[in-house]
């Protein structure tokens, strides 16, 4: 049967999903903003698309040791770059 | 005991059983569910409580033979594609795949980036279903029933099984075209059926669906139809206090239109959306004062002050909004001046909430932005303003003040909405390309394009991303 390539894959990676077992989920990696307010942009040098604050939890989606800058998303789902010294108590 | 047996037990009337059933699977559906709600854990509870209550009256109903823990899992994801669906914007942000869950390889960021696009949109679709034809098309494809047994789940037939499944595919296949058509010419239609009083082709409703940016415009031609229906009777009212002869001070206002106007606009526009009222919208365009400070890489020198006329081909749009006390997260749509896009964000006050665009707007290429705000922080109950900088997109589509020239190169844009820009082929990535930004190619390897953006970065981006 013809399903589109992207509903095929898009099925395929949910039920991958859904079959992987939980020992295997990893815990996001999660980091807390330290300075009093942090802009996000776009990427690096780019359009500003945020504002977050001290003790906001973020998502790391990019980004690791002292790479200068990071990528993550909000609690409230913005995603952009910001300075990873502005971040701290990473976990893992 | 088995499953089995703790479903036997049930079904023979003892209430622990079904306890001992949740107990023992609870955690790994709650998992399932926060791997697919990610942008939304609150509901997670909700929805694990909404699946085990139909597990529940569907454990009873019958005495059919029924696999506890796949059909527990095939509820969940029901009911989570049933959130989904209820909420339906574009900023949830569906993650099948936990950032940590990243392959330690160094191509993953690129894979990633792609694969979560495709699963956002492709769940997106896939809630946005008739719930007989998700049921019947996840059913076939992805627990492998025939259509037989599709049809004695649903109660139908097993042709019209076919039939559901059939649609389900063709709807799918719909929604995916409708998305990659062209905003500009889905406005153009929203505009002319607005004008018509008709309702837009079934095409262009698909594409707004899926594109904030598009349903941000048809919301505001709504607004503004609305705001207008609203001022309709302000003669009559002016008329009866006239005749009342209580008036006589707005009559001194009365004339001054421009100050009657202002104030009619900035009472009428009290509109509620995503959970935040929406006081009042001020578009400043070229020339005008700016209200505020305004930074950003859209304006020449990177910012004015507040009072400084603001640049050609820029606009301003600022949105007054009193955030709730509680309840979903607030989120507004604040629309560009027509030929403009979205060249950033002005946090005006570094006091506020915390907020920035929905991930579905971007910059350089909507023309309309939906601010998110969080759940929690200063300004509950208060009102903040919120303000976007828009730009005429140059030559190249870039939006910044001063955009590196290409240099004589030859030019791409990204096709995806965002891709990685990275420092060698498969290497760290180093930031973010978006659609319409122009890249000029420096350079070429199989599968790689080394390319220039608008700000001057050189790097490295997938050949296939670039149209």
């Amino acid at each position: 049967m013809l399903l589109p390539g992207l509903f095929r894959a898009g099925v395929v990676a949910a039920v991958l999903a859904a079959a992987l077992p939980a020992a295997a989920q990893a815990a996001p990696r999660t980091a807390r903003v330290c300075a009093p307010h942090v802009l996000l942009v776009e990427t690096p040098g780019g359009a500003v698309t945020g504002i977050v604050h001290h003790y906001d939890l973020l998502h790391v989606l990019q980004g690791a040791g002292h790479a200068p800058w990071w990528r993550v998303t909000t609690s409230f789902g913005t995603r952009g770059w910001l300075r990873q010294r502005t971040l701290c108590g990473r976990k893992a | 005991m088995t499953d089995t047996e703790l479903l036997a037990a049930l079904r023979a009337g003892d209430p622990g059983a079904f306890a001992e059933i949740c107990s023992r699977h609870e955690a790994v559906l709650r998992r399932f569910a926060r791997r697919i709600l990610r942008s939304d854990p609150a509901v997670v509870d909700d929805v694990i409580q909404e699946s085990l209550l139909r597990a529940h009256r569907a454990l009873l109903r019958d005495d059919r033979h029924i696999e506890v823990r796949p059909y527990l899992f095939r509820l969940v994801r029901n009911c989570c594609l049933d959130e989904i669906s209820r909420v339906r914007t574009d900023s949830v942000a569906l993650h099948l795949l936990h950032p940590g869950d990243e392959p330690s390889s160094r191509d993953s960021s690129h894979t990633l980036f792609e694969r979560r696009d495709r699963l956002t949109t492709t769940l997106a679709d896939l809630a946005g279903l008739p719930e007989s034809q998700r049921h019947a098309l996840l059913r076939r494809e992805i627990d492998g029933l025939t259509h037989e047994q599709v049809a004695a789940e649903l109660g139908v037939s097993a042709g019209a099984s076919r039939s559901l499944v059939l649609r389900a595919r063709e709807t799918l296949t719909r929604a995916a075209a409708a998305r990659g058509a062209d905003c500009e010419d889905v406005r153009a239609d929203l505009l002319r059926a607005h004008d018509a009083r008709r309702r837009a082709p079934a095409a262009a409703l698909r594409h707004v669906a899926g594109c904030s940016g598009c349903r941000a415009f048809r919301s505001a031609l709504k607004d503004d139809r609305r705001a207008l229906r609203i001022l309709a009777p302000l003669p009559l009212l002016l008329g009866g206090a006239l005749a009342a002869g209580k008036l006589t001070g707005l009559l001194v206002g009365a004339s001054k239109p421009a100050g009657l106007k202002a104030g009619a606009v900035a009472t009428l526009a009290v509109v509620a959306a995503g959970g935040a009222y929406e006081l009042r919208t001020r578009v400043f365009e070229a020339g005008d004062r700016a209200p505020i400070a305004v930074s950003g890489v859209a304006l020449p020198g990177g910012g004015i002050s507040a009072g400084q006329p603001i640049p050609a081909h820029v606009a301003l749009v600022t949105r007054q909004v009193r955030l709730p006390r509680t309840g979903p997260v607030a989120a507004v749509s604040m629309t560009c001046p027509a030929g403009t896009r979205v060249a950033g964000l002005v946090p005006e006050s570094h006091d506020a909430r915390s907020h920035g665009f929905a991930s579905s707007t971007i910059v350089g290429t909507s023309s309309s932005a939906r601010v998110v705000f969080a759940r929690q922080g200063p300004g509950a109950g208060e009102t903040v303003t919120v303000a976007i900088v828009c730009r005429h997109p140059d030559a190249t589509g870039s939006v910044r003040a001063a955009p590196v020239a290409p240099a004589g190169t030859a030019t791409v844009h990204p096709c995806r909405r965002r891709a990685a820009l990275s420092d060698a082929p498969g290497g760290a990535v180093l930031g973010t390309v978006t659609s319409h930004q122009p890249l000029a190619v420096l350079g070429a390897r199989p599968g790689w394009l080394r390319v220039r953006t608008d700000a001057g970065r050189a790097g490295w981006v997938r050949a296939r991303v670039a149209c």
